[in-house]
């Protein structure tokens, strides 16, 4: 039953709102007149006047009113009159009874009639987008334009702020959040305020109308609870006030009936129902439209269903099959297909009960389909225009970065010019105490240039070590690509004569030799291998370090542990070598001074600081008597400048010497790429 | 048993002296002898050596990408890096992704043809010397696994005096340091103490009695 009632409601909203339109209901008989627009050059007064007589002819004859506002438009767009243009093109789209079409024409004027001054021809705009997007079931946006014409009535410069439009603007927002199955309870909230404002002005004209869109939505709002039904029972209470206010509206008299008829069926009196039910079928003769009737034989035949009088059910049932057939209506024939093959089930007429099931099956699949083809094209809609939404919103924030840049620029502009006047004001301060100023300037002056010639001395540092670093590994290089590769290829060969030939007496001297042979070559390996770290160059830094340490261990005994606790990142090469050079440094300072038996390497990262420590149990070292002029420690001293570092020392004989390093990347980092 | 030897390395020098290796031994056999990657890697695709002596600086390719793509694309062949590079990373690196020894070039005479037969004989063999020190580091990193690391000096103090319960801002006043060098050492003390809060960090330091 609910499913019933829900759709005699839909068909009213199509049908009231559309009536809602200003002229509509003034126009009952008036004659032909001889109007035309056919004059080359009416005035734009004139072009108004036309159209308001056409609009009168709208409902008695709406050919001639398509044409004439054709003409009207035609007749504006020749005068540049975008006013006419809008007026007439609302006109002809009211008459469009293809809500696609419809709002192609009123997408066309859109432009032109948001800005326009008057009100009405807004209010219209909206009236009519908000039906045409009800129409198309575009939910939201018919809500959306509702509330455009809420704005409009309550905007309205006139007298009274809620006169006549608001009203309106009310029930189409009512309308269609009627439509909206949660929303009946807003539906509701509306309908009631429009009904206020016209208790208040004392006015007929809508009362009808909004009776039975208030009855109907407290119908619905009751939402098939049975336990409760104050819903239902309220809802007949507006439809039957909205009864007598309807006798000049066919049809929502007769929709009116039909909810009546749903209403009583759904508190299960079901003889008021069918009374209310006939009466709707009776008042539809041949000039109703032929869905009140179909809508009519199905409420019958349900009610019928409802009171097992079944043969009166296929009886009504199949009138209005056939009705439904005949107008192509597919979403009704389904629904009396299954009603029909129920009725048929229980008057054990099995075949024909199947028989129907199957059509009913068939059809269902079939609008299913349709229905997921529609959900489709219109998912694909939304996606475009949402893209379309979204190059939008790029361009305006395009617009805004432009308007801002000019602020920003204007703002400059400003401030160029207050500080020009300051540095006047400034100007004359100077003359006035020249003197002083000179002294203070050239104290300045020698700060910056401090302060250049420390720049100036990291740059010169930099390009040194850099220098020096390049000719390093070129060395490095050299000597192991060739001079230690050669050597090796001579200890490979007198390997081969040592096998070749009885050396007898000989045999020690050679021995000898190739002893010596190998402490070159290993000399001149770790030469080459200082000046030229392979592992850093591929595995980086803490690979190298690591490497370093447990090789210089090795040769010289001294126990070095490498501590790493953090992840230490790969950097620039030059920096890497240059961290990897001071600690090769600061052990081989170690080595050779300090007589320790262990030693520390360790290295932090903390971003962005990292921390070299190199530490050991030696005697310590002697600040006073400066060993920082060592070649060691000056050297390590001009890395750490260039790095724009921190060196921090610190010695004991009791507990060794303890050097810092710290860095801090995001400097190198800026310095790197300035 | 012949064993059919390769090699690869970009000294001419070194080429000649690995070939009269080779000729010194009835049963070693020159299989071939190139000067880059690309060239060993188009000779191997018609057959393969027993034994492949690589040098691990080509100018074409590293030696242990070359090492990866030949084990990859021929899993049977015998790889000994001859090499003049005798870092234990690169020891454990070629080691570890399939070569099967690692002799330098510096080592004395005897050392390489036994390479050769070890590793032709199923057995993998690294150069004494460095298969010593690569012994040693294992057993100095086994030392250390259980003990934390030992503190530097400037961590030490830090730790003193985070647990006297000086802030961060009145340490780096008192050692004249950053508050960000200080922030720094506290979390590398952390880790390298495994303790996740300054709590932890005070019951360490009367653990080691830097504080009573």
């Amino acid at each position: 039953m609910d499913r019933v009632w829900r759709y005699v409601l839909f068909l009213f909203l199509l049908a009231g709102i559309c009536n809602m339109l200003p002229g509509t209901l003034t126009a009952q008989s008036v004659e032909l007149p001889a109007l035309t627009y056919d004059d080359s050059k009416i005035s734009q007064k004139e072009i108004i006047s036309c159209y308001e007589k056409v609009n009168q002819l709208i409902v008695a004859y709406p050919d001639s009113a398509r044409q004439l506002f054709q003409r009207g438009i035609a007749q504006s767009n020749a005068q540049h009159y975008f006013y006419g243009v809008a007026l007439h093109t609302i006109g002809l789209a009211h008459l469009q009874s293809d809500p696609k079409i419809a709002l192609r024409l009123l997408s066309q004027v859109k432009k032109h009639v948001v800005n326009e001054q008057d009100a009405d021809i807004r209010g219209m705009f909206y009236l009519l987008l908000s039906r045409v997007y009800n129409n198309l079931e575009y939910k939201d946006s018919a809500i959306a334009a509702a509330y455009e014409l809420l704005k409009v009535a309550l905007d309205q410069p006139g007298a009274d702020p809620e006169e006549a439009n608001s009203s309106l603007a009310y029930q189409t927002l009512a309308a269609c959040y009627s439509n909206n199955q949660k929303d009946e309870l807003l539906s509701i909230y509306y309908y009631e305020k429009a009904l206020e404002l016209e208790k208040k002005y004392k006015r007929s004209k809508y009362l009808g109308r909004i009776y039975f869109g208030l009855g109907s939505a407290y119908a619905n709002s009751n939402n098939g609870d049975t336990l409760r039904d104050d819903g239902y029972r309220k809802g007949l209470h507006f439809l039957q006030q909205a009864l007598p206010l309807l006798t000049k509206d066919t049809f929502l008299l007769l929709s009116a009936y039909q909810n009546i008829s749903g209403v009583y069926g759904n508190l299960n009196d079901f003889d008021s129902a069918r009374v209310y039910a006939q009466k709707s079928l009776a008042y539809s003769g041949a000039k109703a439209a032929a869905l009140t009737r179909i809508q009519s034989y199905y409420l019958l035949g349900i009610l019928s269903l409802r009171q097992n009088r079944f043969a009166e059910a296929i009886n009504d049932l199949k009138n209005g099959l056939n009705l439904a057939k005949e107008n192509g209506l597919r979403m009704k024939m389904v629904q009396f297909y299954l009603k029909l093959s129920y009725a048929s089930d229980h008057m054990h007429q099995y075949d024909t009960a199947l028989f129907y099931l199957k059509r009913y099956v068939d059809l269902q699949d079939s609008l299913v389909m349709e229905e997921k083809m529609k959900l489709t094209v219109r998912l694909e809609l939304n996606f475009r225009s949402a893209e379309k939404d979204k190059t939008i919103a790029q361009k305006n924030l395009e617009l805004n970065e432009q308007k801002n840049r000019i602020k920003t620029n204007k703002i400059w502009m400003a401030a160029g010019l207050l500080t020009s006047f300051c540095l006047l004001g400034w100007i004359i301060l100077f003359r006035r105490n020249v003197q002083l100023r000179r002294g203070r300037e050239a104290e300045q002056l020698k700060q910056e240039l401090t302060l250049y010639q420390q720049g100036e001395e990291i740059r010169h540092l930099n390009a040194m070590i850099k220098g020096e670093e390049k000719e390093r590994a070129r060395l490095g290089r050299e000597l192991h690509d060739g001079i230690v590769s050669q050597l090796a290829a001579v200890k490979l060969n007198m390997n081969i004569i040592r096998l070749k030939y009885p050396l007898a007496d000989a045999r020690q001297d050679y021995e000898n030799m190739l002893l010596q042979l190998d402490e070159t070559a290993l000399d001149l390996r770790k030469t080459a291998h200082n000046l030229m770290p392979g592992i850093l160059i591929e595995h980086g830094l803490v690979h190298a370090l690591e490497s370093y340490c447990e090789k210089t261990s090795n040769f010289t005994g001294i126990d070095i542990r490498f501590i790493y606790e953090a992840m230490i990142p790969r950097m620039e090469p030059d920096l890497e070598l240059s961290l990897y050079r001071m600690v090769q440094e600061l052990v081989q300072n170690i080595i050779k001074h300090a007589g320790a038996a262990r030693a520390l390497v360790q290295i932090d990262f903390h971003d962005p600081l990292l921390i070299l420590t190199v530490e050991d149990n030696g005697t310590g070292i002697d600040l006073k008597t400066a060993t920082l002029t060592g070649i060691g420690l000056s050297n390590l001293q001009s890395r750490v400048k260039a790095l724009q570092g921190r060196m921090d020392i610190k010695g004991s004989p009791d507990r060794g010497t303890s050097v810092f390093l710290e860095f801090d990347l995001s400097l190198i980092n800026k310095a790197g790429t300035s | 048993m012949n064993i059919h030897i390769g090699i690869v390395d970009d000294h001419e020098l070194i080429l000649d002296g690995i070939e009269k290796m080779i000729d010194q031994f009835r049963d070693f056999h020159l299989w071939g002898r190139y000067r880059t990657a690309e060239a060993l890697r188009r000779a191997l695709v018609i057959n393969q050596p027993d034994i492949l002596l690589m040098d691990l600086q080509l100018p074409d390719l590293s030696g242990n990408e070359l090492l990866r793509i030949l084990c990859a694309q021929y899993p049977d062949l015998k790889i000994v890096a001859l090499t003049s590079m005798d870092s234990l990373f690169n020891v454990k690196d070629m080691m570890h992704h399939g070569c099967k020894g690692y002799v330098t070039k510096q080592a004395s005479g005897d050392i390489l043809p036994e390479a050769i037969r070890r590793v032709f004989a199923g057995e993998e063999y690294i150069e004494p010397e460095l298969k010593q020190r690569w012994t040693e580091s294992i057993m100095k990193a086994e030392r250390h696994r259980y003990q934390a690391g030992p503190l530097s000096l400037r961590e030490e103090e830090i730790l003193k005096l985070i647990a006297l319960e000086f802030t961060t801002q009145e340490i780096a006043d008192k050692l004249f340091l950053s508050q960000r060098t200080v922030d720094s050492h506290r979390y590398s003390l952390m880790q390298k103490l495994n303790v996740k809060n300054a709590a932890g960090l005070v019951r360490l330091a009367v653990q080691m009695g830097l504080v009573d």
